[in-house]
């Protein structure tokens, strides 16, 4: 069941085509005060736009066997394949939806990572916002772990939390997350 | 315009701009005579093919170019004013080429000044007089022997990954729409995907040579390689190359530079001896590594050859017992190239006390699993005392891979060719194959035990312990180095050539995955790294284990067996039913290919027929779906002699050779002999015999006066290669005749000293043990077989072979395989015995 908010925000919500315009055009004026926003769960999220490429409907998504959780999978775009997170998993959100209901359809939001793309899964896109730097609120001191770790900031938009967070932790987060398991794997089978 | 018009108006535009620069660098210096050898054979081959086009005009011009430079090559004289009569000649025939672009044929025109000039320069020449003054003013060019710069430019290569990568792309696309008109011939988008089809594959073919670059960038370094090494160990080497021209792709060449060097080093430190210890053994005190580059099939092999100490297998051996990788009884019985096997183990290679194994020794373990990663694969063959060859083979790209895609657990998944032997169906008919060694599951496979990996367990799939319960699956037999190993999967679905791309850095990590590809309808799938599974289960110890019981029960007459039937290469045609999956059958069963229009199929009761010259020949589908869409029917007619029938398929592909070594492992569809792996594909070999009986139901009725005939004919067959028995016995047996079959001569004698008096034997003539002609030597001599009659069926085709094989006894020659030839030969031999 969605609630009267996600309601509202889908009535609103711009469509993907609208968000990569402005996205391009934003980029190149790099302004680093603009965030794309976007849902999981209930949970409202805001990511700098210099670090988005571009936001992507439902995918089909080639499942990884045997990698972390955090993985959903990978996704070809334009022919690059692209590593899709699981970010109910990753922020650790619980899935309003039943567990394991995989006829959902995910947003995909592109960001840049240093050498590759990578792809955060999520239930809804928002609208582009602007927010001062001075405005932006230091995050409550009591998150779990790697929310301290991504989260820089908040702001009360439209009665509605916006947490905004930094891309790279999660990378990371994901990458030692794969790396402990399989050197965890390869410690039990020998 | 005509198109061969065309292209020698290209080609001949760019020809004479090279001579217009040659001569322009010889009129400035005449002392440059070797340029006149390669304008003489420009000018040559341009008048060659005017010549062939008729074009009169440019032939003479050209003709006097040619004989004015015949002289100067022949007798030096250093004439600038010769070279600026041609050069006058070469404008000339410019003009002509461009009336004849324009014109479509020569224009009219007065050649005749041009060529008095050329016959008074040629006389000059004759005469030997110089006269170097020139009236005209000369333009400075700067010397420029290789007009090779002018038509090359430098392209960063990231720029060409990028062009090569959106072109893997446009091919995917192109893929995509392939797909989807594939049974729509109505369509009107048919040409312009046709065309598109056409431009995309030279496309990908042309920029795929972009990014090929020459062995020579790594051989370029050879030299001050070997020259260090010599210095430090006072040996002498001389290096050999061949072949420095052959290309390979720039990914490729970047794998192979490292284990590349890894062998030049071995073959340095290790193969060559020092000058005394050459001059001892009575070989010249200058030792000689030669390298040698060439294609063989879509493929690339690079050859290191020393005429070093070679590889002392004594050690080798000694070494495997103390590591116990070996038995010392089985030690004393392995063959050098089953030695070989050891240098690449692992502990092997990097042990200290076995680096100075005078042959290969250090890292031979990492050579080949860099060579392996990238799809190649290694070969090491020795000569104590003489020397040792290395024999690396690689693929031509990266970006492409041959794959066999499958399904675990419904989710499809890739994995590239080479690294798959052959494939297994298990169902409820074998499921006896399997057994289990605590909680490892086995395959047994003809001699040889396989463990067995659950690839949705390893994976952690939803579905883990899937095969214990399923009906039927297959299972993959990989092999990363020398360790073989089944995969148990789903299903099989097809074979095809992907573009691979990298499947991002943190996928990379977990393992198990080389890579991902998108298929033809954009969907993403994952290419499983055999060596990544291997690594997880830790295998190597187990199949280890394994392999020794190999030994032990294993046969060693079954392996000559084997390599027996390496040998025989045979033609064969593939072709598709509606499931896309490649269907291979021998070419020599093929009476013809047809292809007829839908309309002038008949549907007679249930099956279907067509009039043809002026009999019917019944129509037998391949499959249900092969009727449906095209209006032209592709036909494979076969024929055993007095009947024919056409085999309707969906699309006939290739004829390719290759190595039949099927594995008809039980549990075969019906009409299917069974599996081989042909040209690295996995294909099926069809029945013929029994799509020839669909189309006659009534095939006994009719034949019942011969049948009833050959019935009271025994035939003995005695092959070595148990598919061909498989193949030639149910023949003889549809029109009659009583067969049994025997392995070699050895066993079809004991075969017919129990109880089995044939009328008539069918024999190889290479078989182990007792040969074929042995054979026929001894039933000729014994009085109580010498009226058995022989028909020798081999592949060896040499007169020689075939005189031998008289003198020995044999009726008949034959040379594989006729159906039709062998059916006549038995019964010409039985019917004379008849009238006898």
């Amino acid at each position: 069941m969605r609630s009267g908010e996600d309601r509202r925000k889908a009535d609103k919500e711009p469509s993907t085509e609208q968000i990569n315009r402005r996205s391009t055009v934003d980029r190149r004026r790099a302004n680093n005060n603009e965030y794309i926003t976007f849902y999981v769960g209930d949970q409202f999220i805001g990511v700098p736009i210099y670090d988005v490429q571009e936001v992507l409907t439902a995918q089909t998504i080639c499942p990884v066997p045997s990698s972390s959780k955090n993985i959903a999978g990978i996704i070809n775009l334009r022919g690059q394949i692209v590593t899709v997170f699981n970010m109910h998993h990753l922020l650790e959100i619980e899935s309003k939806d039943a567990a394991g209901d995989e006829e959902k359809e995910y947003m995909h939001v592109i960001v840049q990572g240093e050498t590759e793309l990578y792809s955060f899964q999520v239930d809804a896109v928002g609208d582009v916002v602007t927010i001062a730097k001075e405005s932006l609120a230091p995050p409550p001191t009591n998150l779990a772990k790697q929310w301290v770790k991504c989260c820089f900031g908040i702001h009360h938009i439209n009665n509605h939390m916006l947490a905004i967070i930094d891309k790279n932790p999660l990378i990371e987060w994901v990458k030692d997350d794969v790396k402990n398991i399989r050197e965890e794997m390869l410690t039990v089978s020998s | 315009m005509d198109n061969k018009v065309k292209d020698f108006i290209i080609t001949t535009t760019e020809s004479l701009e090279e001579l217009e620069r040659s001569l322009i660098v010889l009129e400035n210096d005449p002392s440059r005579t070797h340029l006149v050898k390669e304008i003489f054979s420009k000018a040559h081959t341009i008048k060659g093919t005017c010549g062939f086009l008729e074009l009169e005009r440019l032939e003479n011009i050209f003709h006097h170019l040619e004989s004015l430079l015949e002289k100067m090559r022949d007798e030096p004289s250093g004439i600038s004013s010769s070279a600026t009569v041609m050069l006058d000649g070469v404008h000339h025939a410019r003009d002509i080429l461009k009336g004849l672009e324009a014109e479509g044929s020569e224009p009219e025109g007065d050649d005749t000044e041009l060529l008095a000039r050329l016959e008074e320069a040629y006389s000059r020449e004759a005469d030997q007089v110089e006269r170097q003054e020139s009236d005209q003013t000369q333009p400075q060019v700067v010397d420029n022997d290789s007009s090779l710069k002018d038509r090359s430019l430098k392209i960063d290569v990231e720029t060409l990954d990028k062009i090569i990568n959106m072109v893997g792309e446009l091919v995917l696309t192109r893929n995509e729409f392939l797909e989807r008109i594939q049974d729509d011939w109505d369509s009107p988008y048919l040409s312009a995907i046709q065309k598109l089809d056409f431009v995309t594959s030279n496309l990908q073919n042309e920029s795929l040579k972009t990014r090929m670059q020459s062995i020579s960038n790594i051989w370029d370094k050879l030299p001050s390689i070997i020259r260090d090494g010599c210095k430090k160990q006072n040996k002498k080497i001389t290096l050999k190359t061949s072949g420095q021209e052959t290309e390979v792709d720039r990914q490729v060449l970047q794998a192979i530079h490292d284990p590349f060097i890894h062998i030049i080093r071995n073959a340095i430190d290790h193969g060559i001896e020092l000058p005394d210890e050459r001059v001892e053994a009575q070989k010249p005190a200058e030792g000689t590594i030669s390298l040698k580059a060439y294609h063989e099939g879509g493929h690339i092999i690079l050859e290191v050859e020393d005429d070093g100490a070679g590889i002392d297998f004594e050690r080798v051996k000694q070494k495997a017992i103390d590591k116990n990788l070996i038995s010392a009884q089985d030690a004393q019985e392995a063959t050098d190239r089953e030695l070989v096997k050891f240098l690449f183990e692992s502990g092997f290679s990097t042990s200290e006390e076995v680096s100075n194994i005078s042959g290969r020794g250090i890292g031979m373990n990492i050579v080949m699993t860099e060579i392996e990663k990238i799809g190649g694969s290694v070969d090491v063959y020795s000569q104590p005392g003489k020397g040792t060859t290395i024999r690396v083979k690689i693929p031509l790209t990266l970006a492409i891979l041959s794959a066999l895609t499958f399904s675990a657990d419904g989710q499809s998944f890739a994995i590239p060719q080479t690294s798959v032997s052959e494939l297994v169906r298990i169902d409820e008919h074998n499921r006896e194959l399997l057994g289990h060694v605590q909680n490892t599951k086995i395959l047994r496979l003809r001699d040889t035990y396989l463990p067995l990996v659950n690839l949705t367990s390893v994976l952690n799939m939803t579905k883990k312990y899937y095969y214990e319960s399923k009906e039927d699956f297959f299972i993959l037999v990989a092999h990363v180095g020398e360790t073989r190993f089944g995969i148990m999967v789903d299903d099989v679905q097809n074979t095809q050539e992907i573009a691979v791309k990298p499947c991002g850095s943190i996928v990379e990590k977990i393992g198990y995955y080389s890579g991902a590809t998108i298929l033809g309808d954009g969907r993403v799938i994952l290419i499983i790294d055999p060596a990544g599974i291997l690594d997880k289960v830790q295998l190597a110890g187990m199949s280890k284990l394994l392999e020794k019981m190999d030994h032990e029960q294993e046969d060693t007459q079954e392996q000559t067996q084997e390599e027996v039937i390496e040998q025989e290469k045979t033609h064969f045609l593939v072709f598709r039913g509606s499931d896309q999956h490649p269907q291979t059958v021998q070419l020599s069963l093929i009476a013809r290919l047809e292809e007829i229009e839908r309309e002038q199929i008949q549907e007679r009761g249930e099956g279907y027929m067509l009039k043809y010259r002026d009999s019917v020949l019944p129509l037998v589908p391949y499959d249900d779906a092969t009727l449906n869409g095209n209006p032209i029917q592709p036909i494979i007619v076969f024929s055993d002699g007095k009947r024919q029938m056409g085999l309707m398929v969906k699309a006939i592909d290739d004829v390719v050779e290759g190595v039949l070594n099927i594995t008809s492992v039980g549990g075969k569809r019906d009409g299917v002999l069974g599996v081989s792996m042909i040209n690295d594909q996995a294909m099926e070999v069809i029945d013929m015999n029994y799509y020839l009986k669909q189309a006659y139901p009534d095939w006994f009725d009719l034949e019942r006066s011969d049948i009833q005939q050959n019935r009271e004919t025994k035939i003995l067959l005695v092959d070595s290669s148990q598919f061909f028995r498989e193949l030639v016995k149910p023949t003889l047996e549809t029109v009659g005749f009583i067969v049994r079959n025997a392995k070699d001569g050895e066993e079809a004698l004991k075969l017919i000293q129990s109880n089995f008096k044939p009328d008539l034997i069918i024999s190889d003539i290479v078989m182990p043990n007792l040969d074929g002609l042995g054979l026929a030597e001894k039933i000729r001599k014994s009085s109580a077989l010498r009226d058995i009659k022989l028909i020798a069926l081999t592949s060896l085709m040499g007169d020689e072979d075939r005189d031998k094989a008289m003198e020995a006894g044999f009726d008949k020659y034959l040379v594989k395989y006729n159906q039709e030839e062998l059916l006549g030969a038995i019964n010409e031999l039985i019917r004379d015995e008849v009238k006898q």
